[in-house]
C-alpha cells in the first residue's frame, strides 16, 4: 500500500518526496537564476544595439523582441530545444558524420529562458537608458572621461536605479517561466512532482505542493525586491 | 518537394488554430467578466470583500500557469467526490480544464489592471454621481466601470497578447491547439522545423491580429477625444 497521507507524502521520512521535492526546487531555483543573469546580459547588448548600434545590429536587435515576444515562451522553449538539438546535430555531421551528440537538456533550457528574458532587459534597459539625461554624459566627456568610463561610472549607475523595480518584475516572470523547462523532460521542481504524482496517483498533493514553493519563492522575491527598490532609490530620482 | 507533408502541416494547424482562437476568445469574454468583479472586490472599502481578493490576485499570480492547470486537470481527479460529482463530465475534459484555468488567470491578471484604472478614476467624477443622487452600484456601472475600462484598453490588448501567449501551454493537458498540433506532427515525423516554425508563423499572425483590433477598438472608444479637432478640420476652409 502506497502512502495517500499528504505529510507522508511530502515529508522526509520513509516514502516521502520531500528531499525529491527540495532538489528539484534547486534545479528550478538554478535554472532562473542562470538564465536571468543570461538575459540581463542580453539586455545590455539589445538595449545597446537599439539605442547605438550600427543600422544592421538595430535591424536584428528589433527583429529578436518582436517575434519573440509575438510567441508563446513554450514554443521559443521547443524550437530552441529540439531545432537548437537538430540544428547542431546537422552541422556536427556535416564536419564528422556519424558522430552522435547529446545535447544537455539543462543549458538548452537556460538557453531558451535567457532568450525570452532577455526580450523583456532589453526593453527595460533601452528605457532606462534614454531616461539618464544627456547633459550627464556630455559633461563627463567635456570633463575628459574615456566614453568607456562614462558608460562605467555616469550613465550605468543612474540607469541601474531607474532599472531596478522594472528587473525586478522581470525576475518574477522569469521565475514562473522556469516552470515550463519541465516540457523538455528535465528533473526540475515540476518535473519531479510529476513523478512523484505519478508514483503515487496523489498528483493534486503533488502540484499544489509546487504551487506552494512558487509562491513562497515568489513572495520571497517580492520582498527582495522592495528591499532592492528601497535601496536603489533617491530622493530627487526621475522614473 | 514533399507535398503530403505539407499538406499535413497546415490541415493539422489549421485544425489547431480553431482551438486556440476559440480558447482565446471564450476565455477573454469569461475572464475580463470576471476581472471586473475581481477588481470591484479589490478596490473595496470593506476588508471582507477587499481581503480575498488580494489573496485571490496574488496566489495566482504568484504561481506559475501551468501548476495551477495541472492542478486543476490532473489534481482534481485525485478525489473521489471529484468524480462522483456533476462537475466531473467537465473536469474530465482537457479543454475544459484549459478554459477553466485561463479564465481564473485572466480574470486575476485583468482584475489588477482593472484595479488600477478603477482607482485612477478622478474622485470628483464619483462624487459628482453622488450629489445627483446616484445610487452606490449606479456610479459604479455607469461612471467608474466604463471609464476604468477605457482607459485599460491599451494595457488589456498587452493582455490578450499575453493570454494567447500563455494559451500555448495548454497542450500539456493533451489538448490540440496549435502548438499541441505542431508538437505531435513533430514527434511523429520526426521533422522539427516545418512545424514548429509553421506554428510561430500562426503565433505572430494572431499577435498582430489582436493588436490591430485594439487599436481599432481604443479609436471607436476615444472618438469623443478625436471629435473637436476633427470637426475644426472641417471647419477650415477648403482649397479647392
Amino acid at each position: 500500500m502506497k502512502p495517500t497521507d499528504p505529510f507522508v507524502l511530502l515529508g522526509f521520512g520513509e516514502g516521502g518526496w520531500g528531499w525529491t521535492l527540495m532538489a528539484g526546487t534547486w534545479v528550478t531555483v538554478q535554472i532562473a537564476v542562470l538564465s536571468y543573469l543570461l538575459g540581463l546580459a542580453i539586455g545590455l547588448i539589445g538595449a545597446w544595439a537599439k539605442l547605438k548600434g550600427p543600422a544592421p545590429a538595430r535591424f536584428v536587435a528589433e527583429g529578436y523582441t518582436t517575434v519573440v515576444q509575438g510567441l508563446p515562451d513554450i514554443l521559443v522553449i521547443l524550437i530552441i530545444y529540439y531545432g537548437g538539438t537538430s540544428a547542431i546535430r546537422d552541422l556536427a555531421s556535416l564536419v564528422s558524420p556519424g558522430v552522435e551528440i547529446e545535447i544537455n537538456a539543462f543549458a538548452a533550457g537556460v538557453t531558451a529562458l535567457a532568450v525570452i528574458c532577455g526580450t523583456y532587459t532589453t526593453g527595460v534597459f533601452r528605457a532606462a537608458f534614454m531616461a539618464v539625461p544627456r547633459g550627464q554624459s556630455e559633461a563627463a566627456l567635456a570633463l575628459g572621461l574615456h566614453p568607456l568610463q562614462v558608460f562605467a561610472k555616469v550613465t550605468l549607475p543612474q540607469a541601474m536605479r531607474l532599472a531596478a523595480a522594472p528587473l525586478g518584475n522581470v525576475w518574477l516572470v522569469t521565475l514562473k517561466d522556469a516552470a515550463l523547462i519541465s516540457v523538455v523532460g528535465i528533473r526540475d521542481l515540476v518535473g519531479t512532482a510529476a513523478s512523484g504524482a505519478a508514483y503515487s496517483r496523489q498528483p493534486f498533493t503533488f502540484y499544489m505542493a509546487v504551487a506552494a514553493i512558487f509562491l513562497v519563492l515568489s513572495l520571497v522575491s517580492m520582498g527582495l525586491k522592495a528591499w532592492v527598490e528601497r535601496r536603489a532609490y533617491k530622493p530627487g530620482m526621475r522614473a | 518537394m514533399d507535398t503530403a507533408f505539407y499538406a499535413r502541416v497546415f490541415t493539422a494547424l489549421f485544425d489547431g488554430l480553431w482551438i486556440t482562437i476559440f480558447l482565446l476568445v471564450t476565455t477573454s469574454i469569461a475572464g475580463n467578466a470576471a476581472a471586473l468583479g475581481v477588481a470591484l472586490a479589490r478596490s473595496s472599502q470593506r476588508a471582507v470583500v477587499r481581503l480575498p481578493a488580494i489573496a485571490f490576485i496574488e496566489v495566482i499570480r504568484g504561481t506559475p500557469l501551468l501548476v495551477q492547470m495541472f492542478i486543476i486537470y490532473y489534481g482534481l481527479g485525485q478525489f473521489r467526490e471529484v468524480r462522483a460529482s456533476f462537475l466531473w463530465p467537465i473536469l474530465r475534459e482537457p479543454l475544459w480544464c484549459a478554459f477553466i484555468a485561463l479564465t481564473i488567470s485572466t480574470a486575476a491578471y485583468s482584475g489588477e489592471v482593472l484595479r488600477a484604472a478603477i482607482q485612477n478614476v478622478p474622485r470628483g467624477l464619483t462624487e459628482a454621481g453622488k450629489s445627483m443622487g446616484m445610487g452606490k452600484w449606479q456610479i459604479r456601472l455607469t461612471i467608474v466601470l466604463p471609464l476604468a475600462i477605457r482607459q485599460s484598453l491599451p494595457v488589456l490588448a498587452n493582455e490578450t497578447v499575453l493570454l494567447l501567449k500563455a494559451s500555448a501551454i495548454v497542450f500539456t493537458i493533451t489538448v490540440r491547439d496549435i502548438m499541441g498540433e505542431a508538437n505531435i506532427l513533430r514527434s511523429q515525423t520526426f521533422r522539427v522545423y516545418e512545424p514548429l516554425l509553421a506554428a510561430a508563423v500562426l503565433y505572430l499572425s494572431l499577435t498582430f491580429v489582436i493588436r490591430q483590433g485594439f487599436g481599432l477598438l481604443e479609436g471607436r472608444m476615444n472618438r469623443h477625444l478625436l471629435r473637436s479637432p476633427a470637426k475644426s478640420a472641417v471647419a477650415l476652409p477648403e482649397a479647392r
